[in-house]
């Protein structure tokens, strides 16, 4: 197990330059952007020159851009601070909202995940093992139009009908008015679980349906075709052929066929996460969910650096952290993996 | 019916490819018995792998069996489901094949997947099981610690050894090696080859299937030719090697080369046909520098010139 240790440190260790990439291009891309914070937060009001300045020198916009640059950097790394915001309320500190919004977008990608790998594993699976049946190949085109759907454009059509027309659902938000939930890991359906109320947690579930369902949805293709292709593939292996000279049972041959399968998959795992959290902007916005995306979305309009750049270092953050947690994974399933 | 363990006869295996009907195996009729080890030889695409898979009933899709007889050990193989054939393969007919680096699972230990055949034709206890197969392991020479390694962890040699252990866990009474050393170098080809005779002494019979003429009659009681999904000539070792008749089989022959003299290796001209659309009459005329103006439209039945000496061509057949 020592040697999984040292894995684990090294693996860590990626997130750093990762992380520190991100923030250098998210910093330089708000900086080239037009538009300027502060005029962002005054609007149309009148404001005198002077107070404007004034303004500017409180938020640290005056320094030379370098200097602004690891004033920034250094105060999420020595002190965990993420910056104040300049937009209303003014001042509030930027880690505030990122751990009020962060919970929200962890509980839909979960949740997205789920749907788009179960999804992707039962049309992947079904269309590997009925290869060139009518059933694979419904499945293929599924699996190439989803590449095509925007996920606005299908959160919309799933609003209407599912949600509007059928109302099986609802269309926007995390919990109805008026419902409460103690937070104690902010993961509502967690939560409600934990408090023991079953209402609550019907009325969350029934409200990350829709979101989740539009995300996974969007992702799912990918893992089909990932499944179905790496499975005709082991399918058509030697070794799975000498499985079958040597009068191995044909279920247990599907299921070491499919666990060979998988590997590959999993490495798509960890890298799908950063399309995960990409998506969950557009699907937050879609559905006025309130996580850290429509927070970025929010947030942009009003060019508040400290806020875009704190929630996009956290992105940056989960996105190693989940990749550590699949590579860990991997290296545990494939004894081929050296570490 | 016969003495003979596996007796083929007038098996067609075709592929139905989108391009065509590939006539992979044509009319082809082959005995083995009991104890005898027989080489059958041709060049890739001649169709003698997908007879060996035929023989198990595993040609993969889109191949089909789509006539002919399977006999083996006087039962009818054709009318076995997939049930029945299951308990024949690894039980009474073992498979070697080409790749060591590619016929064993990667994810899952030798030792397990030595264990899982003993396990699923004889439902013995997993300790048992475990038990036996780490004697077959040292019987073919690797030890019985190896039994946790992963196939990554052993060199190619030793992985068709674990392979061979395999096939020959529960002593089947045919053997079949499809190019069982191609993808070994020559000193590890030669235990292999050992390996092999070693597993005939005991009784079985083996099918070696190979491009390497030599390899084939260096142990060999008998020899098959196949060309173009044919035989076309089938004989006792001796006399295929130093007098053959077809002249497939003697560019086969000439076509290896030796170590002390001089004499240069010559090469058959030509490219096997494309067996989607076989040239009609005898399948080899196209290359053939012997050809008679009967050859580009019948074909040469196969028939029996001398005792247990077999040949399908027009030159010796007296019309």
């Amino acid at each position: 197990m020592a040697g999984l240790g040292r894995y684990v440190i090294i693996r860590a260790s990626l997130i750093v330059p990762t992380v520190l990439i991100l923030y250098t291009f998210v910093f330089i891309l708000l900086r080239v952007l037009p538009g300027d914070p502060i005029l962002a937060v005054v609007g149309t009001r009148y404001i005198p020159p002077a107070q404007l300045e004034e303004m500017r020198r409180m938020a640290g916009l005056d320094k030379p851009i370098p200097v602004q640059y690891f004033d920034y950097l250094l105060g999420v790394v020595l002190r965990g601070d993420f910056g104040k915001t300049l937009a209303s309320p003014v001042g509030k500190p930027v880690s505030e909202y990122l751990w009020e919004r962060l919970p929200a977008t962890v509980e839909l990608t979960i949740a997205s995940f789920i749907v788009a790998s179960l999804i992707g594993f039962i049309t992947g699976v079904g269309g590997a093992l009925r290869r060139s049946s009518r059933l694979d190949t419904s499945i293929r085109i599924y699996s190439i139009l989803t590449y095509t759907l925007f996920i606005p454009v299908l959160g919309m059509g799933l609003q209407y009908f599912l949600g509007l027309k059928l109302k099986l659902f609802y269309i926007s938000g995390r919990l109805s008015a008026g419902i409460y939930v103690p937070r104690l890991t902010g993961l509502l359906l967690l939560d409600s679980l934990l408090a023991g109320d079953l209402s609550a947690f019907t009325d969350a579930l029934g409200h990350i349906v829709l979101p989740s369902l539009t995300l996974g949805i969007v992702l799912s293709g990918a893992y089909t075709r990932l499944i179905r292709n790496n499975l005709i593939e082991v399918l058509n292996s030697d070794f799975i052929r000498a499985y079958r000279a040597r009068g191995v049972p044909g279920h247990r041959v599907t299921i070491y066929a499919i666990k060979n399968a998988f590997i590959p998959v999993v490495t798509y795992m960890g890298l799908q996460i950063a399309m995960l959290l990409g998506g969950a902007i557009l699907t937050e916005t879609t559905f006025s969910w309130p996580g850290l995306g429509r927070f970025i979305y929010e947030r942009i309009e009003y060019r508040d650096y400290a806020s875009i750049q704190g929630a996009v270092i956290l992105f940056a953050f989960i996105v190693g952290l989940m990749n550590l947690f699949v590579d860990i994974i991997y290296a545990l399933i494939d004894p081929r993996v050296k570490y | 019916m016969s003495n003979a363990l596996l007796e083929v006869i007038n098996l067609k295996v075709y592929f139905y490819t989108l391009s065509g009907v590939v006539r992979a195996v044509d009319d082809v009729s082959l005995r083995v018995l009991p104890g005898e080890w027989i080489s059958i030889v041709g060049e890739s695409g001649s169709g003698k792998s997908t007879l060996a898979y035929a023989i198990a009933k595993i040609v993969p899709p889109p191949g089909k069996i789509v006539g002919g007889k399977v006999g083996f050990m006087n039962r009818d193989l054709m009318e076995f489901d997939e049930e029945a054939m299951r308990s024949i393969r690894g039980r009474h007919i073992g498979f070697v094949f080409q790749d060591p680096l590619t016929s064993l699972d990667p994810l899952r230990t030798v030792g397990d997947q030595l264990a899982e055949v003993i396990q699923v034709h004889l439902g013995v206890s997993r300790e048992e099981a475990v038990r036996e197969a780490g004697d077959l392991l040292e019987l073919v020479g690797i030890p019985r610690d190896r039994l946790n390694y992963y196939p990554h962890q052993l060199s190619g040699g030793q992985r068709q050894r674990v392979v061979i252990a395999i096939s020959i866990a529960l002593r089947p009474e045919l053997l079949i090696a499809d190019e069982p050393t191609t993808a070994l170098d020559v000193i590890i080809q030669d235990q292999i080859m050992d390996l092999l005779k070693e597993v005939q002494r005991k009784g079985a019979s083996i099918m070696l299937i190979t491009h390497d003429v030599a390899l084939a009659a260096e142990t060999a009681n008998r020899i098959a030719v196949m060309y173009a999904g044919e035989i076309v000539e089938h004989g006792n070792t001796h006399s295929i090697i130093n007098a053959p008749l077809h002249p497939y089989t003697v560019g086969l022959v000439d076509s290896v080369p030796d170590l002390w003299s001089k004499k240069s290796v010559k090469s058959i001209p030509g490219f096997p046909p494309d067996l989607r659309n076989p040239p009609p009459g005898c399948r080899f005329h196209p290359r053939c520098r012997q050809a008679l103006g009967i050859c580009t439209n019948e074909s040469p039945p196969m028939t029996a010139i001398e005792h247990d000496r077999y040949l399908a061509c027009w030159l010796y057949l007296k019309r």
